[in-house]
């Protein structure tokens, strides 16, 4: 056997290599020994016995930096923090105001691109937003009936939408699907095929497939039987959605970002066309 | 003008009206994802609530046999606690309640009837938030708690376990104090046979 082959048989058998098995070269020292100064053969300690009995000050280590000496190194604070994913609250209060001021239509149902176009809720894609939370403050004096899609929402809030009779759905929009949902005519007008909306991220898929937080994923019996557990909870009449169909009957599938226009389309505004996808790879792409 | 979503599906039998109605006006386009093949049992409505049974209470109020009241609350807040109403009263009549099941109603009279008003009205208040919502699940809970600890069987004050030790007990502490008790008065019979030992 050649010293290749014993080379390769000996890489075979062996366990796996790191740093600690390998041998040193010769002639590299590592360690760099630290002295004790002029006269420190006695590592500090004295010479006499009863020099050697007093043991050092507490917390005293046998010579290396002691614990509580240590200095405090983070070793990683803003780890993640360019990933992490933003919802930036939107008050029941300023969602009232803005509906009372006519900036927000609610006989109509309210989504992203209702409350990046009204101008009050700006929305911004590029710093990691991913949409709006809905949070609970002036739930008291919430009033409005609407049919709003959020990207997050409490307890509260839901039972305040839906204690006026008011549908509220949480649903999950991608940054490419936030941005082109934020602002609808650029991106209509910009040339390009509208995506289709990707699923929610592992770590968020509990908010989505919940059907107490009314998400959009969650079974919909599931999602009516825990609107009467809320009225009850808050003690209200559970809302009935037959009344306005209007309102309450436009869903959008999971994978749709705006209402009536599928994934694969490409809308041209000023020849006043759609666009479809012919192509048969195409056509299976959109419709997976 | 942008075309219109084709309205109307397949509509299957096993849909209850409220989900039909929800699919009736919705676009054709149906992703893999669409919540009909998510999940393809479901009717879409929530199952329909069961009547109480005679001696159980399974937490069910209708609201509209509630009589509620909002009042300002009390404590300290400024010109906040002073405008607005955040507490929250709830009155039913007991006997006239209809929601009750004649079991729950006689265990509710029979633990809470001395604390019904004078037509006996049951009175449960909550002021413990700074909201008015809160404050009115604070008080459902209350009057819900108050039902089924009425429904509640006694609770004995020690188990069979400890009330055995208990009896054992008692019974060991009755032998030594005998015992004791002998001891000490073959003691004093002793002492007075003094004339004896001469």
């Amino acid at each position: 056997m050649g010293s290749r082959e014993k080379a390769f048989q000996f890489l075979r058998e062996v366990p796996r290599l790191s740093t600690v098995n390998l041998a040193k070269l010769p002639g590299i020292s590592r360690t760099k020994k630290r002295g004790y100064g002029q006269n420190g053969k006695e590592r500090g300690w004295g010479t006499s016995a009863r020099q050697k009995m007093h043991y050092g000050p507490l917390g005293y280590e046998g010579g290396g930096t002691p614990i509580q000496t240590k200095p405090a190194i983070e070793r990683s604070y803003n780890y993640g923090r360019h990933a992490v994913k933003q919802f930036p609250p939107i008050t029941l209060e300023n969602l009232q105001l803005a509906i009372d001021t006519n900036r927000i239509d609610a006989s109509k149902p309210i989504d992203l691109a209702t409350l990046s176009c009204s101008g009050v809720f700006p929305i911004k894609p590029d710093k990691n937003q991913f949409g709006f939370n809905l949070i609970s403050n002036g739930m008291d004096n919430f009033k409005a009936k609407v049919n709003i899609e959020v990207q997050w929402a409490d307890e509260q809030t839901i039972a305040a939408v839906e204690r006026n009779g008011g549908k509220i759905t949480v649903a999950y929009y991608d940054l490419h699907s936030v941005s082109a949902l934020s602002a609808p005519l650029k991106f209509l007008r910009s040339g390009v095929p509208i995506p289709r909306r990707l699923t929610p991220p592992g770590n968020l898929l509990h908010m989505y497939i919940d059907p107490a937080k009314r998400g959009y994923l969650a079974d919909p019996a599931l999602v009516a039987q825990e609107r009467k557990v809320l009225a009850q909870k808050y003690g209200y009449e559970a809302p009935k959605y037959d009344d306005n169909p209007e309102l309450f009957e436009k869903n959008k599938d999971p994978r749709q970002i705006f209402y009536g226009l599928e994934p694969g389309w490409l809308i041209s505004i000023e020849d006043q066309t759609i666009f479809k996808p012919k192509e048969e790879q195409l056509k299976q792409m959109y419709s997976t | 003008m942008l075309i219109r979503g084709i309205r109307c599906l397949q509509l299957t039998e096993q849909c209850s009206r409220n989900y039909l109605t929800l699919t009736r006006f919705s676009s054709a386009y149906k992703s893999p994802l669409s919540l009909d093949k998510l999940y393809p049992a479901s009717s879409g409505n929530a199952k329909p609530g069961t009547k109480d049974v005679s001696s159980e209470f399974s937490g069910q109020i209708p609201m509209n046999e509630l009589t509620k009241t909002y009042s300002c609350s009390s404590g300290p807040g400024g010109q906040n606690v002073n405008k607005v109403a955040t507490k929250v009263d709830l009155r039913f009549h007991v006997e006239s309640a209809s929601w009750l099941s004649p079991g729950v109603k006689a265990k509710v009279l029979e633990k809470y009837g001395s604390e019904l008003t004078k037509d006996g009205w049951m009175v449960v208040k909550s002021d413990r938030t700074r909201s008015q919502t809160l404050n009115q699940a604070d008080a459902l809970e209350k009057l819900r708690t108050a039902i089924r600890s009425a429904l509640a069987a006694p609770k004995p004050k020690f188990s069979a376990e400890e009330e055995e030790r208990i009896r054992k007990g008692k019974l060991k502490a009755a032998r030594e104090r005998l015992h004791y008790k002998r001891i000490r008065s073959d003691v004093k019979a002793q002492r007075s046979g003094r004339d004896q030992m001469l």
